[in-house]
């Protein structure tokens, strides 16, 4: 396999592997509080805490309320990889350009060649 | 561990937005050196989105208690340190922003706990742990589990030292720490077997995709040569 062809087999494989656990394994996550939340209500200083969005996101707690459960992981989980995986490959893909025109076009060039 | 806003008091949250923000522009620097032609930037996008749904997938611990991943180590040990600083900015924003998880203003908290202290802590710990090992392919998988372990019990000790210094309430810092790193010595054990498990599976199938492997292998030459 070439760079070019391991590097898409690489994304598509490690990509379905995020869907997998977000859209299908998460429907069993826990929903008891997390370390943090759980030392909070325990120590008492839990109750401070407030929502910090002023217009109520419709995938807050990463739930839909309209629709079934089951379902409404599966679109969350596919909504948030999808967005993390779009912002990712594009911040990362400007963060390659924009260091390529800097003047290290060479250097770059090097490091994808000798690994 | 996310926090959320209206624990900790503004100077303490703009502070650590402060130190976040430089944080990611150091990563922003030195992050393509990172990149390779197979670990580019449709291949980061990718981890970034395992990273943020191994969050989502909380775990029992004990007595009502879960831990999720976080997941630091495991794209630091597959992509680099620096590009995972980047990931872990993307994945924290989204989660905030979008899914109402961590607070807006605490972002940077959230980011310097899981952005710097467990991805620097980690990755420092891999590479130490790497560098000991025999050059096998098992090496690596089991130098991102401690890696990842302790990443963990070290970011619940940051977020004790910013309740002591910012919380809105007065706990006793000990009582804090004690308990934090307590049960995320419990939580760690999930991310060191879900980090192990990833790194060793790639590793299994190509080691190109695995930034880590290049840390065994550099070691290698470096004995051996």
């Amino acid at each position: 396999m070439n760079a070019s062809t391991l590097s898409k087999v690489g994304t598509g494989v490690v990509f379905a592997a995020a869907l997998v656990v977000a859209c299908v394994l998460s429907t069993w996550a826990s929903g008891a509080p997390d370390g943090l939340e759980h030392v909070a209500e325990t120590l008492g200083f839990a109750d401070t805490a407030r929502p910090s969005v002023f217009i109520p996101t419709p995938l807050s707690g990463y739930t839909i309320s309209a629709i079934p459960a089951a379902l409404s992981t599966a679109v969350v989980g596919l909504v948030g990889c999808g967005t993390v995986f779009g912002l990712g490959w594009s911040a990362s893909a400007v963060v390659k350009a924009f260091h390529a025109r800097r003047g290290l076009r060479r250097q770059t060039r090097e490091n994808t060649s000798a690994r | 561990m996310h926090t959320p806003d209206g624990l900790l008091d503004h100077t303490t949250e703009i502070s650590m937005g402060l130190v976040a923000a430089g944080a990611l522009t150091v990563a922003l620097a030195r992050a393509p050196r990172e990149f390779t032609a197979v670990r580019g930037p449709a291949y980061i996008g990718a981890v970034a989105a395992a990273v943020f749904a191994g969050q989502m997938m909380n775990f029992p611990v004990a007595s009502g208690t879960s831990g999720h991943l976080i997941g630091g180590v495991l794209a630091a040990v597959l992509i680099g340190p620096w590009t995972a600083m980047i990931c872990m900015a993307i994945i924290l924003t989204v989660q905030a922003v979008v899914f109402a998880d961590g607070g807006i203003g605490a972002v940077g908290v959230n980011y310097f706990l899981m952005g710097i202290v467990a991805v620097g802590v980690g990755w420092a710990l891999f590479r130490l742990v790497a560098r000991a090992l025999p050059r096998r392919t098992w090496a690596a998988p089991v130098a991102a589990g401690i890696g990842a372990y302790l990443s963990v019990p070290a970011a619940a000790l940051g977020f004790s030292a910013i309740y002591a210094l910012g919380g809105v309430t007065d706990v006793d810092p000990w009582m804090t720490t004690h308990a934090m790193v307590g049960w995320h010595l419990l939580i760690g054990i999930g991310e060191a077997l879900i980090t192990a498990t990833a790194v060793a599976a790639l590793m299994a199938w190509q080691p190109q995709l695995v930034r880590g492997a290049g840390v065994v292998r550099r070691h290698d030459v470096a004995v051996f040569a």
